[in-house]
């Protein structure tokens, strides 16, 4: 039977150099904050140290390790959305400190994860939909309201908000695919 | 002034940061081999009693007060918020769980927040994050009473949970994750926390576990005919439409 290979810390590093880049892309586009995205990168790769004994596959299966860090990744984050904030206990508990960054810094990093282009995307797609659609997405994501309290806006069936609502998020999808994280692979 | 850093090179600070840590030996007991397990059995000796009574607690432990900087522009109080109480618990592919939930009112509205205890950590949502004010990054109460449904990546097992409170009438809940699908039971919580945590009466419950990390969009909810009940869509909870209800 083949022995798995444990994870330790050169092992962690090299993955950390390997996806620590896409991880603050995923990170930056999700939040709109890169320096709030550089301490959900270190706060992840912390958690995942001290978790490493619990990592179950093959520390060579670099995609493995990655869809293992990336599911940490993934609690960080909505930890950190639903706070309004960073947490940070594994940095602090592994005596780290996250970078500040300057101005500048932060332009970069905004440019790398194409935030930009992501904005101004999202923009021109949702300045392409129809009135009615840009009206009901409006209504449902940005204002948050329910399906019935769209239908009732906007003098329509609670089916026909949802159409409008589903046709005009597909319109904008493509938007939000652009250049993802795989592309920003060195 | 040192000049500004490519994304590169805050990741390689950070990096080396991380390494340096990670490589520095963890601290060691100072005390000898025979002590440490005469300390150990020592302590087993208070400890454990303890644990015991813990596991049959009702109370679940209450989530730390929420600092106000990490609260939501307009954020606004509960003007009733019960205590955390565990509803239910169990073991699914091996791995214990635990269930606690809490409740909130504002005003007319009714909020409640689940969390799930595994031995990897736990995840869930509290019911006292709301805000008063659309549109700046916080959530109405109308908003979070429709949050019933969380998930949480478990990295020790390698797996995600789906979990959530239900409506009284709700028996069976289809869980859709991304590759995958599962039916799983909605279980009445257990009644003597419904009445200590002020919990909507007859409140159900359901745990899934799936393996790796998944998202999980759909959640749908049935009663004991297997009409829908309720959807849930990327966590927010809602009536089926009478036109395109069952699915």
């Amino acid at each position: 039977m083949a022995r798995t290979r444990r994870l330790d810390a050169d092992r962690l590093a090299a993955a950390y150099e390997r996806d620590a880049r896409r991880l603050l892309v995923f990170f930056t586009r999700r939040t709109y904050d890169a320096q709030l995205a550089v301490d959900l990168v270190g706060e992840t790769y912390a958690r995942a140290f001290e978790l490493r004994r619990r990592f179950r596959g093959d520390a060579h299966d670099s995609d493995a390790l990655a869809a293992w860090v990336f599911g940490i990744g993934r609690n960080v984050l909505n930890e950190a959305l639903r706070r309004g904030q960073a947490e940070r206990r594994a940095l602090r508990r592994a005596g780290v400190e996250p970078p500040a960054l300057d101005g500048e810094e932060l332009v970069r990093i905004e440019e790398l994860a194409a935030l930009g282009e992501l904005r101004s995307a999202v923009a021109g797609a949702l300045a392409a939909l129809a009135d009615e659609q840009r009206d009901a997405v409006r209504l449902r994501v940005v204002e948050e309201l329910d399906y019935a309290q769209v239908a009732g806006r906007l003098g329509i069936s609670e089916q026909a908000a949802r159409a409008r609502v589903s046709r005009g998020l597909r319109a904008i999808a493509g938007a939000l695919d652009g250049p993802g994280p795989a592309e920003a692979t060195p | 002034m040192s000049a500004a850093r490519e994304p590169d090179a805050v990741l390689t600070d950070l990096g080396r940061d991380l390494h340096r840590a990670w490589r520095r030996p963890p601290r060691r007991s100072r005390l000898a081999g025979w002590r440490r397990s005469a300390v150990v059995a020592l302590a087993m000796l208070f400890a454990v009693p303890t644990a015991l009574a813990a596991r049959d607690a009702i109370w679940a432990p209450a989530p730390a007060p929420l600092p106000d900087s990490a609260r939501p522009p307009g954020a606004v109080a509960p003007s009733h918020a019960g205590e955390q109480v565990y509803v239910a618990a169990g073991e699914l592919r091996g791995v214990a769980w635990r269930l606690s939930a809490s409740a909130c009112d504002y005003a007319s509205v009714r909020a409640v927040g689940v969390f799930l205890s595994v031995p990897g950590g736990g995840g869930g949502a509290r019911c006292d994050i709301a805000s008063g004010a659309p549109g700046t990054g916080g959530v109405s109460p109308e908003i979070l009473a429709t949050r019933l449904v969380q998930t949480y990546f478990d990295p020790v097992a390698n797996r995600t949970w789906a979990f959530g409170a239900l409506p009284s009438g709700a028996r069976r809940v289809d869980v859709a994750a991304t590759g995958t699908r599962v039916s799983v039971p909605a279980a009445p919580a257990d009644a003597e926390a419904i009445g200590k945590g002020d919990l909507p009466p007859g409140m159900r419950v359901f745990v899934a576990a799936l393996s790796g990390a998944l998202e999980v969009p759909l959640v749908t909810a049935r009663d004991a005919a297997g009409a829908v009940l309720l959807v849930c869509r990327d966590g927010r909870c809602a009536a089926p439409t009478v036109q395109g209800g069952s699915q």
